[in-house]
């Protein structure tokens, strides 16, 4: 058996039996926002990870999906499925023009066009009374309820945000094997090559920008539940770039890396809120020590303690088999 | 020099044909002028100095830089304006000076890629299973450029030679009706360019091979017929016996000291 699977059998039995004998404190305000937060990093793994599309519009799409969810449930009085199905969809077709927009630019550009991208919704939110209700925001937004429960209830919430959160983790890991993550993977290193295939690579970045900010619009759905409300601060400049810092502390090219990075994240401003005002302060640092130390995130070192236990157990076993991204 | 005049007629059946073809780089004529007409199946080899602008005009031809005067006619289709990826599904393929090959994935993922290309969706968003068509011609693909060992490797982990075999095995997977193969010789060991020089004679003869060969000894072993570019033009064309003796070729490619 592998470390790795050891590993995962372990976090899995954790994870599982957490509310059995975690603080509801622990389950409730750590664990439950790491997750979510942890699928909307998983986006931007996604994007930067496998594209080689590094995007600070991530948070952005994933409040569109919230605000989507909150209009349509307390604004017009729809049902939740319909919230759920608009906020998807808003999610979608938010990103997919945001793709449009940006898919011709790279690296330092892609990013800075995500980040205005993200400042115009910002910007939209806070003066458009009547979508987004301005300032103020969409208050009162409930979860749905199902069979007279509340999915908002903290172990029920809690198990909702694991299935979502290893769902997501397994379907990213699978996409990673067909030919739409392979080519995807493709085009982050060569994508003269690919085209010169015969793929459309302005398309596929467009599809997989789309896909991406499908699953950060889940997790926003998540976060809306979460919160009760939305408002333009969930989206303003200081969340976007927690998203990069959250999957930067993981290790961008890790779908395991989103939500190691997000429960570092939620536990270092909880903590750290305790004690200082400066929680941003010591964020900025255990992000500047990641990206010094592992710049492959804490999902890098892991990967290489686990490399190293693996070759003290059996000396001479063959190389490991990672998944090929750095 | 050999003026490339024919009536638009008999242009269906060409595989090949620029006319007037040119590309400018701000103030540097890459490529002037240049009127090129490949029958099927010939194997033409175009030679030319450094900078001579042959890789540029195989970047025309592929669609990766739009000419900025002529036209381009694949098997008598004009596909000037179309961009790459569809000249590649008319069946159009290359390989690069420098090995072009997805560094991170595996030679089974690489020539898998290859394979899907061409293929109705390309995009899939359902993982492959070991028993799929597409891996038995993967597998074939290996075999034949003698890759079968290392399909699992990462084709960053490849020798240079062996990124070559495995580049041209991606050009073959879309199963081409042109070739175009730019110096493919470069860097070989000589055992590596004799399984190269076999693997050329072995493609099936329907198939048009344009390639770009700095060394005249596989040029002329490959090709029916030489073109020789310089400075952007064609100075030649004719049989490399034909080019070999010719002066002027001499004179700029061969570094004749005296011209004329
Ligand atoms: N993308 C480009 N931008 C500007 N100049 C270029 C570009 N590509 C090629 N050139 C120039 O065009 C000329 C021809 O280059 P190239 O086609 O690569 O020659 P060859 O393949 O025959 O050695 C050279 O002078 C080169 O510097
Ligand atoms: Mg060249």
């Amino acid at each position: 058996m592998s470390v790795r699977r050891a590993l995962t059998i372990v976090v899995l039995l954790l994870s599982v039996s957490f509310p059995f004998w975690g603080s509801p404190y622990f389950v409730g305000r750590i664990f439950t926002p790491a997750l979510f937060l942890g699928v909307i990093a998983l986006s931007l793994s996604l994007l930067a990870g496998f594209g080689g599309m590094v995007s600070l519009a991530q948070m952005t799409i994933a409040g569109l999906a919230g605000y989507g969810y909150g209009y349509l449930t307390v604004t017009l009085g729809q049902p939740w499925w319909l919230g759920i199905l608009g906020g998807l969809l808003v999610a979608a077709l938010a990103a997919a023009l945001f793709g449009l927009i940006a898919v011709r630019s790279s690296g330092i550009y892609f990013l800075m066009i995500t980040l205005a991208l993200g400042m115009v919704v910002y910007a939209l939110a806070n003066q458009n009374r009547s979508v987004f209700g301005g300032h103020t925001g969409i208050l009162g937004i409930r979860a749905p309820e199902l069979f007279g429960q509340s999915l908002a209830e903290r172990t029920v919430f809690y198990y909702l945000c694991l299935g979502v959160g290893l769902a997501s983790y397994a379907y990213v890991r699978y996409l990673a094997r067909t030919p739409f993550g392979l080519a995807l993977q493709a085009l982050r290193d060569e994508p003269r090559r690919l085209a010169a295939l015969g793929y459309h690579v302005a398309l596929h970045r467009v599809a997989a920008f789309t896909l991406a900010g499908f699953l950060a619009g889940i997790g926003g759905l998540l976060a809306v539940w979460y919160n009760g409300a939305i408002s333009p601060t969930t989206i303003d400049l200081t969340r976007l770039i927690n998203v990069m810092v959250i999957a930067v502390i993981g290790g961008l090219a890790y779908a395991e890396g989103a939500f190691l990075g997000a429960l570092v994240f939620v536990l270092v401003t909880n903590f750290a809120s305790s004690f200082t005002q400066r929680f941003n302060t010591v964020i900025g640092l255990v992000f500047l020590s990641t990206v010094l130390l592992s710049p492959e995130g804490l999902s890098g070192l892991l990967d290489r303690l686990a490399r190293a236990v693996r070759r003290r157990i059996r000396p001479g076993a063959a190389l490991p088999q990672r998944f090929p991204t750095e | 020099m050999v003026a490339v005049e024919s009536p638009r007629l008999e242009t269906a059946a060409r595989a090949l044909e620029l006319q007037g073809v040119g590309r400018r780089f701000g103030g540097l004529a890459a490529v002037r002028d240049v009127s090129l007409a490949l029958e099927p199946g010939e194997r033409r080899a175009i030679i030319g100095p450094n900078g001579a602008g042959k890789t540029t005009l195989f970047n025309l031809v592929t669609g990766e830089l739009r000419p900025t005067a002529g036209t381009i006619r694949f098997f008598g289709r004009d596909v000037t304006a179309l961009p790459p990826h569809q000249r590649v599904r008319l069946g159009l393929a290359r390989t690069y000076q420098t090995p072009l090959v997805f560094p991170r994935l595996t030679v089974r993922d690489n020539l898998y890629l290859a394979v899907r290309g061409v293929r109705p969706w390309r995009l899939s968003l359902r993982a492959p299973r070991p028993g799929d068509p597409e891996f038995a011609v993967v597998a074939e693909l290996a075999e034949r450029v003698g890759l079968r060992h290392a399909l699992s490797a990462l084709a960053g982990a490849l020798s240079h030679g062996e990124q070559r075999q495995l580049e041209i095995a991606m050009a073959l997977a879309s199963r081409p009706k042109l070739l175009l193969l730019d110096e493919p010789a470069a860097g070989l060991s000589p055992a590596e360019r004799e399984s190269l020089a076999a693997l050329l004679g072995s493609l099936d003869p329907t198939m048009t091979v344009l390639l770009i060969e700095h060394d005249m000894d596989v040029a002329f072993q490959v090709a029916q017929r030489v073109t020789v570019l310089h400075e952007g033009s064609v100075i030649a064309e004719g049989t490399p016996e034909a080019i070999a003796s010719d002066p002027r070729v001499r004179a700029v490619y061969l570094g004749g000291t005296h011209g004329e």
